[in-house]
């Protein structure tokens, strides 16, 4: 058999942590989904729940079915909403809020900031309980920069701001689940 | 047939780097630190927008390395210019929100010059050149203070400079380039729009330190007119101002979309003889749209543009005093 030259051999080691790295980002999001299926008090949102970005899930009734569905859950999506939009007017006009995501927040310190303040607030929040580690895999610049560009290319014109906030609760909604308290 | 035969791998190493560069000049990839290219291989005019948390790839408001025209209008001369800095740049970035150190880039540079004078003087040559390589670092820092809601970036880079007049100097040059959140219209070094206008900017104001020492060689620099050494220490600011997605809706929107202009301001004084020195342009950058121009391909034209440029006071490098218009051609990776 022919031996594999060093640089092959580099390449597939970064390859193989690559995709490690993938599969534990993927294998956390299965065990989040499965631990949100179980809890039946949220069965119609969690439902809908599915890991990734669901595009099915973030239309403009979100909210109002949440509120409907899970009234608890939708406080949780407030304060989330609530966050995301005071980052979000610090770099753009509150009119430029209701369209498709501008540039200015495509950025990584903009993404970087919104999910570093829902986790300064929420954080030490007393009603909620937020696994620090599952935020961290969940909530992070380059995955919502991901899922961005995905909807982006999949559904454009549902590229928006409400669709942002709608996936950044879905990563925090996630967090709170794997949470021991929770 | 010798020609084809350069030509094909320059069109392929082109092509292979552009699969991590950006395919759509709006939007900035992030995945720079990604497992499957920890490399970036930059082309650049400077390092402003280098770093763990730039948008690197954001190829409409990078400034390219250039082949240009220029007027020096103190000294009535003209001369072709080949100007640029070439990069390879690992990155990481923790995104964890209580992770401290956000992210860090290291690199190895080459930066050139290429100057042919038309007019050259009795001390000048027709063709000049100066080459610095060199190594670069950047962290960047959450900052502590939750309210300013953001980050410092520490850059570091230095290397040494051989001029083919024989002058050999070394460089070092630190910067603390904050980049903060704070308010609408109060969060340097971070991208703002212009009320609802099609138009964005990014204000990114730093604190400069260069340290310069002359090695050997003929000493034509101010720079080094008293001493061996020198300690400049000042704040520059850079504006940058480009077209957002609205841009598109306006007039002409098209054209304007692959465009940004720069100000920089860069003021300094030398800690050892109390010189002051200052540095003013502005420039224009025009980025070629993801279309075949040209002859080439589309993938390729968004690495490709127009510059030009208007600058005066003393130059970085040598502190000597100039005034220079420049026109050409720009690249960028």
């Amino acid at each position: 058999m022919a031996r594999q030259s060093p640089a092959k051999k580099a390449k597939a080691k970064a390859k193989a942590a690559g995709k490690w790295k993938k599969q534990k980002r993927k294998k956390a999001k299965k065990a989040t989904a499965k631990k949100a299926a179980k809890a039946p008090a949220l069965k119609t949102v969690t439902d809908q729940l599915e890991p990734g970005p669901n595009p099915q899930l973030f239309n403009a009734a979100f909210a109002t079915d949440l509120a409907e569905s899970a009234p608890h859950y939708a406080t949780l999506f407030e304060e989330v909403r609530a966050v995301a939009m005071g980052v979000f007017k610090r770099h753009v006009d509150q009119s430029d809020l209701n369209g498709l995501i501008p540039n200015e927040i495509n950025n990584p310190a903009v993404l970087d900031d919104v999910c570093r303040s829902v986790y300064v607030d929420l954080g030490n929040h007393p009603t909620w309980d937020i696994d620090p580690n599952q935020f961290a895999a969940h909530c992070d610049r380059q995955v919502l920069s991901d899922d961005i560009a995905q909807q982006k290319k999949d559904h454009p014109s549902r590229a928006t701001v409400s669709w942002l906030i709608a996936d950044i609760y879905h990563y925090v909604f996630a967090a709170h689940l794997a949470s021991p308290a929770s | 047939m010798k020609k084809t035969h350069l030509i094909i791998p320059l069109v392929a190493l082109a092509q292979s780097l552009s699969q991590t560069a950006a395919a759509d000049n709006d939007n900035c990839d992030m995945r720079s630190d990604s497992p499957d290219h920890p490399f970036s291989v930059l082309l650049r005019n400077d390092f402003n927008d280098f770093g763990p948390l730039s948008c690197t790839r954001h190829s409409v408001s990078a400034q390219g390395a250039t082949v240009s025209g220029a007027d020096n209008l103190l000294t009535n001369q003209n001369s072709a210019l080949v100007d640029g800095l070439l990069a390879v740049v690992h990155t990481h970035s923790d995104p964890s929100p209580a992770a401290t150190l956000m992210g860090y880039s290291v690199g190895a540079y080459v930066q050139g010059n290429d100057t042919y004078q038309f007019q050259p003087t009795s001390t000048q040559q027709y063709n000049g050149d100066t080459v610095t390589p060199g190594a670069y670092g950047e962290i960047a820092l959450r900052n502590p203070i939750n309210e300013l809601h953001g980050f410092d970036n520490f850059r570091l880079h230095g290397g040494e400079a051989f001029a083919s007049t024989g002058t050999r100097s070394d460089s070092l040059v630190a910067e603390w380039i904050p980049a903060y959140s704070i308010a609408r219209y109060l969060s340097p070094g971070e991208p703002q729009r212009i009320g609802t206008s099609p138009l964005s900017y990014v204000f990114s104001p730093e604190l400069m330190v260069q340290y310069d020492h002359f090695e050997g060689g003929p000493k034509t620099a101010t720079l080094f007119s008293s001493r061996f050494d020198a300690l400049r220490v000042g704040p520059q600011f850079v504006l940058q101002l480009r077209p957002n997605e609205k841009i598109t809706s306006v007039a002409g929107g098209d054209f304007f979309a692959g465009s940004s202009l720069v100000f920089t301001n860069h003021e300094s004084w030398d800690e050892y003889t109390g010189k002051e020195y200052m540095w003013t342009s502005v420039a224009w950058n025009y980025t070629f749209k993801q279309v075949a121009v040209f002859g080439l391909p589309a993938d390729l034209s968004p690495h490709f543009g127009l510059s030009v440029s208007y600058g005066f006071g003393n130059s970085e490098q040598t502190g000597n005093l100039t005034k220079q218009f420049k026109i050409g051609l720009a690249a960028k990776l």
